[in-house]
């Protein structure tokens, strides 16, 4: 059985966020909600400043506090190490978010996609409704709704329930990459299987020195950054006391 | 009289039908009516639940003085020491209930449960304590408290209710993400504060009972307000000082703008309760007893939404993303709705019992 990691380079990360975009669609998720985000940072005094770009989402850890925490397995381990969650075994008491030491756990805290559940036409007599748009292409509460989804969760998660990545489980389990990786334009992350040596993953952790977020903690997470885009020239110096 | 009760009866079928109609709306339209979100999670509900869960432990350890080891004077107080205890746990069970998301979900509790989960064991603990403590009810109304059974009973609760603040105090205290709630010192606070609010809460509700019901119990009851009177100033001072260790040691084991966070308006309102139980003439006065338990219960349900909120207040990750080093918080109207339901089903429960459970009856 496979053990997926992903790499994300921070070298060919351009920060466009279409990684976000793409998860938003494949996964249908609603508004406030970001199963794919960042952490961006911006350190020095002008005109010796720079800003930090991080890709994060969940980080799929060994050693999983949220579940770890959650009463009812909802949230689980898959045996290839992707996190998993059940909405219908979740009671919403969201420990696994207060569990969470990367911020990548989400609740619903009303029905999700408000917008595309909105009756009313735009503009009286002159546009659809959204309601009315969604049914015009078919959709399940949204119009870009994609089905795929339901193959192994809630295609659309209900209220009162948290949500996550899931490392596009239900890809993954048809051979496809996870649809982050797929839509990645400079190809920044890297999806595969850790234990496989031969593995491209496997392979960039091999040649590059890693790191992941908040190691210290022992979660074991398994997204690992590598390298860092910085153009910035100096003169050799050694300082003064 | 009777009007004064008719009033009391309809402001508790006010707060009870607040809350039925709070519990609807959160069904219809979710947990989007409170002011929490995916920064601070736990909001008010969970500060009422962990309120009225540990004092349900301390008044269960209270009865057990009586109940288990034979002191006499809580002997005759036992069956409205376990009947509070009851109403108070349940209370929190109200409040909990309302915080869920998915409370249709939750016979996965049993069906899926995971044992490692602190929220499982504690889950399962008060459930344990609530059995147990219905039980004791039980056999206290039936006039038995020797037997095998209602010994059996009587453990069962006292470890209960020595335990399930235990185990409420590690949900929070060993969460990797929250280093404000340090972890190993937080079920000890916990314990501590259990055992003081269950004395403050039956020390206001003994006092309150004397004043309203007058009659044969006022009179007998003064041995047992004066033992409540000092119980309750001696272990609010080691509160005191378990509140003041607690933050000692967060600050000095996490990141150091924590050492500036140690709340002393807190301790001080802790304080004032403890030095008027250290005047004879306020601490066996009534109303001496009314001022020091009330104010003692409403600081130390602040002190729970201190230490809740306070492992919150700073964004993780990229949940950070725009919003500044440090938020705020203050309850909704709906999150107050579900504070009141829960009093109102307390109330309701003590009320009805007082009517019709013969609470003043001595277990042989």
């Amino acid at each position: 059985m496979p053990r997926y990691a992903m790499v994300i380079d921070l070298q060919r990360c351009v920060g466009c966020g279409a990684c976000s975009i793409a998860c938003r669609n494949e996964n249908n998720v609603p508004e406030g909600i970001y199963w794919s985000n960042k952490i961006t940072e911006t350190v020095g005094v002008f005109p010796n400043v720079r800003y930090h770009y991080i890709p994060t989402l969940c980080n799929h850890c060994q050693n999983a506090p949220c579940v770890r925490g959650c009463p009812t397995k909802a949230m689980h381990k898959l045996a290839n190490g992707i996190t998993m969650h059940d909405p219908d075994k979740c009671i919403g008491c969201k420990y696994c978010m207060f569990n969470c030491p990367y911020g990548v756990i989400y609740f619903n805290w009303g029905k999700p996609h408000q917008f595309w559940r909105n009756n009313e036409e735009l503009i009286k007599g002159c546009t659809a409704s959204p309601v009315e748009e969604t049914k015009a292409v078919d959709g399940r509460v949204i119009p870009y709704y994609n089905p795929a989804r339901a193959e192994t969760s809630d295609g659309i998660r209900s209220k009162g329930v948290v949500e996550k990545c899931t490392f596009c489980d239900h890809r993954v389990k048809k051979g496809e990459l996870p649809y982050c990786v797929e839509a990645c334009p400079a190809k920044a992350r890297i999806f595969g299987d850790i234990k496989d040596p031969n593995s491209a993953v496997s392979k960039l952790l091999g040649k590059h020195r890693p790191f992941r977020l908040r190691e210290g903690i022992g979660t074991e997470p398994h997204i690992f950054y590598i390298r860092n885009f910085n153009p910035a020239q100096y003169e050799a110096t050694k300082g003064a006391a | 009289m009777r009007i004064r009760y008719t009033v009391w009866l309809s402001v508790l079928g006010a707060g009870l039908l607040a809350g039925l109609y709070t519990m609807v709306r959160l069904f219809l339209e979710g947990h989007i009516l409170f002011n929490a979100n995916d920064v601070i999670i736990w909001t008010l509900p969970i500060g009422s639940y962990v309120f009225f869960a540990l004092t349900s432990s301390g008044l269960g350890l209270l009865s057990s003085l009586g109940f288990l080891f034979g002191v006499q004077i809580y002997k005759r107080a036992g069956k409205r020491l376990v009947l509070l205890a009851i109403a108070a746990v349940l209370a929190a069970f109200v409040s909990v209930g309302l915080e869920l998301g998915s409370l249709n979900h939750i016979y996965y509790i049993f069906l899926s449960p995971n044992f490692g989960s602190p929220i499982q064991i504690m889950g399962s603990i008060y459930s344990i304590e609530l059995v147990c403590l219905l039980g004791k009810f039980w056999r206290l109304h039936v006039n038995d408290a020797q037997s095998g059974v209602s010994k059996l009973f009587g453990i069962g609760s006292f470890v209960c209710s020595i335990f399930a603040p235990l185990v409420l105090g590690s949900v929070f205290g060993i969460t990797e993400a929250r280093p404000t709630f340090f972890g190993s010192f937080l079920p000890v606070l916990c314990l501590v504060i259990a055992i003081v609010s269950g004395v403050a809460a039956f020390m206001v509700y003994t006092v309150i009972y004397s004043l309203v019901v007058k009659g044969p119990y006022h009179e007998a009851n003064d041995l047992l307000l004066e033992d409540l009177g000092v119980k309750h100033t001696f272990t609010l001072f080691i509160a005191l000082l378990f509140y003041l260790l607690w933050a000692i040691l967060r600050s000095a084991t996490s990141l150091p703008d924590f050492a500036t966070d140690v709340n002393f308006a807190l301790a001080l309102f802790l304080f004032i309760p403890f030095a008027m139980g250290l005047v004879p003439a306020i601490r066996s006065s009534h109303w001496g007893k009314l001022v020091a338990g009330g104010l003692t219960l409403i600081t130390i349900f602040k002190l729970h939404m201190e230490v809740l909120l306070g492992g919150q207040v700073r964004p993780v990750g990229p949940k950070a993303e725009g919003l500044p080093a440090v938020l705020s918080y203050s309850p909704s109207i709906w999150e107050y709705l579900v504070l009141v339901f829960s009093l109102a089903v307390l109330l309701s429960l003590a009320t009805f019992a007082e009517k019709y459970l013969r609470l003043d009856a001595e277990a042989a």
